[in-house]
């Protein structure tokens, strides 16, 4: 006779073997993918933002200070200068010179006398006090009041647009993580209810046997736990490496990945299956207990 | 040990298949159930065996009021009971020594420990060679051999069968009494439901008689008891308390005919 010292595999001998990690896998490509995704998205949208900080630039033609001359008998460039600083938004506005024009265009012309005689549009720098107050649009209302051919360019409106944008999409991001969180949590409710049926049979024995509840409880959690585990890991770790040669084979580059990710990020990619997993956990007990406490 | 005092059992809305039982079993009796299929008797027994929960009435379990007890209590109490069930229920996908190993398993026990407590077990009912096989290659009278080793593997305190005879023969159906009897006589309170008259007033030191849900308690003179009977049981307890090195032979070869594949 052999000596037998093995314990007894009560439940889940040949259930669910591949099934549920392969679940749990698309999970936890899905939230990690959309917690790189959002992370690096929210990135771009702080640097993005960052941008905004700097200067619009208002340029008259060199018509409309022609003709604004002819009519008024006074210079346009202070008329708009005065509007611009009045603005809330506006720190200060500053024409350029032609000086500073003759020095921009140089690489083109570099005899200076040339430029002054070229019919030239009039450039003013304007720095934000309150960039986020800045409402391009409506300035430009302003100074087509003055005159129609005012014009503040619309970059910086542009680059908001790409930052509301960004932001977005990193809130849905957040929102996609949440589905995937939920999901999860419904499907191991769902697994863990079937797996309790079948073996509903050894759960009535053990329980008769004086089995308490702790114990069956801890052994189907501590089941969906290791296997959310497992199929959570693989998942993580196929979805970095498409975050990885995404960004290689594009703009971003995987060091602006890394950039985006931070610490703080990195430790919630790869906390991702084990959050995961800590859901689980917490979904099959509560079932579990749920399905126990029906029993007498 | 065991009291019921104007118990009553209904499954869901139906109608009570188990009215107005009032008995005491004393620690250390030994009881036999009677009655036609479907008098109840499963019934009683998983009342007794805390499966199902009284309708209304008091179930007094081990000087325990059974309906005050809390959830986090029942555990321990179950765990002094040993049941054979009217269907077995051995685990399929355990092998015959995991069956009769699982209530010291699941009481914290280590295999080294168990090993050959659940051997000795083994050997009496006479499947020792046939440690590793499972229970659904067994014939059904092999299996209720099992059945029985697993709830008498842990020396309970109060053992519970129902129908353990059904699917022996008369030989071994005597012979699995008499270890009930054994058992009994160092201690165990045995409460045994069965078809056969014959072993119930042998054996029996009281019957409870059960019929369409009403119950008749009689008390069996120890006349009835034969003499063989007595005397095999005052041996196995002269030699100490020790209810696996009965002289009890399930497997001698005239039994093997029958049951081995
Ligand atoms: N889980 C259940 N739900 C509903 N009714 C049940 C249930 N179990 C038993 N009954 C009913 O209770 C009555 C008593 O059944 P029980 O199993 O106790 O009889 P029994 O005396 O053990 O019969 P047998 O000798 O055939 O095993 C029967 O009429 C049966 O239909
Ligand atoms: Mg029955």
């Amino acid at each position: 006779m052999t000596q037998k010292t093995h314990t007894p595999t009560l439940f889940f001998m040949h259930d669910q073997a591949t099934a549920l990690p392969l679940v749990m896998a698309v999970m936890g490509f899905l939230a990690t993918l959309a917690l790189i995704g959002g992370l690096a998205l929210n990135t771009m949208a702080r640097d993005w933002a960052r941008g905004l900080q700097g200067t619009l630039t208002v340029e008259i033609t060199a018509e409309a200070l022609d003709a604004y001359k002819a009519e008024h008998g006074s210079a346009l460039t202070p008329a708009v200068v005065t509007l611009l600083e009045a603005h809330p938004a506006i720190g200060a506005a500053t024409p350029l010179t032609d000086e500073a024009m003759a020095a921009l265009l140089a690489p083109w012309f570099p005899d200076a006398a040339t430029v002054t005689a070229l019919p030239l549009p009039q450039l003013i720098d304007v720095k934000l006090s309150h960039p986020d107050k800045m409402d391009v649009a409506a300035l430009n209302t302003q100074l087509a009041a003055l005159h129609p051919e005012i014009r503040a360019d619309d970059y910086q409106a542009l680059i908001a647009k790409q930052v509301r944008l960004a932001r977005s999409l990193s809130w849905l991001a957040v929102g996609l993580i949440g589905l995937v969180g939920f999901a999860t949590a419904m499907i191991i409710s769902f697994a863990t209810r079937t797996s309790f049926a079948a073996h509903r049979p050894t759960v009535d024995l053990v329980h008769l046997l004086g089995t308490d509840d702790k114990k069956v409880i801890g052994m189907f959690g501590r089941h969906f736990l290791i296997h959310t585990l497992s199929g959570g890991t693989f998942g993580m770790g196929i979805a970095a490496l498409v975050a990885v040669l995404l960004a290689r084979n594009t703009a971003l580059g995987v060091d602006s990945l890394w950039a985006g990710l931070g610490t703080i990020g990195l430790c919630l990619v790869v906390g991702t299956p084990l959050i995961m997993a800590m859901l689980a956990h917490f979904m099959a007990r509560r079932e579990v207990r749920h399905q126990l406490a029906a029993m007498v | 040990m065991i009291r019921f005092e104007n118990v009553g059992l209904r499954y869901g809305a139906g109608a009570e298949c188990l009215s107005d039982l009032s008995f005491h079993l004393e620690q250390g009796s030994f009881t036999a159930l009677t009655g036609p299929s479907g008098a109840g008797k499963t019934s009683l027994l998983k009342l007794i065996y805390l499966a199902e929960r009284a309708s209304r009435g008091l179930v007094t379990l081990m000087d325990r009021d059974v309906a005050t007890l809390s959830r986090q209590e029942l555990p321990a109490l179950r765990r002094n009971i040993g049941i054979v069930f009217q269907d077995f229920r051995l685990l399929d996908h355990l092998s015959l020594f995991d069956n009769i190993a699982l209530p010291l398993y699941l009481d914290g026990q280590q295999p080294k420990d168990y090993q050959d407590d659940v051997m000795e077990m083994l050997d009496w009912i006479g499947l020792k060679n046939r440690a590793h096989a499972l229970p659904p290659v067994l014939s059904g009278g092999e299996q209720q051999r099992v059945a029985i080793a697993r709830a008498v593997v842990t020396r309970p305190k109060l053992l519970v069968a129902d129908e353990p005879t059904g699917n022996v023969d008369a030989k071994m159906g005597h012979d699995i009494f008499s270890l009930f009897e054994a058992m009994n006589k160092i201690g165990t309170t045995v409460v045994i439901a069965t078809h056969d008259e014959h072993l119930a007033h042998t054996f029996g030191e009281q019957i409870i008689a059960l019929d369409n849900g009403q119950m008749r308690l009689e008390k069996t003179s120890p006349d009835n008891q034969p003499a063989a009977e007595a005397q095999q049981a005052g041996q196995s307890t002269k030699d100490g308390p020790e209810p696996f090195s009965l002289p009890l032979d399930l497997h001698d070869d005239a039994h093997e005919d029958g049951h081995s594949s």
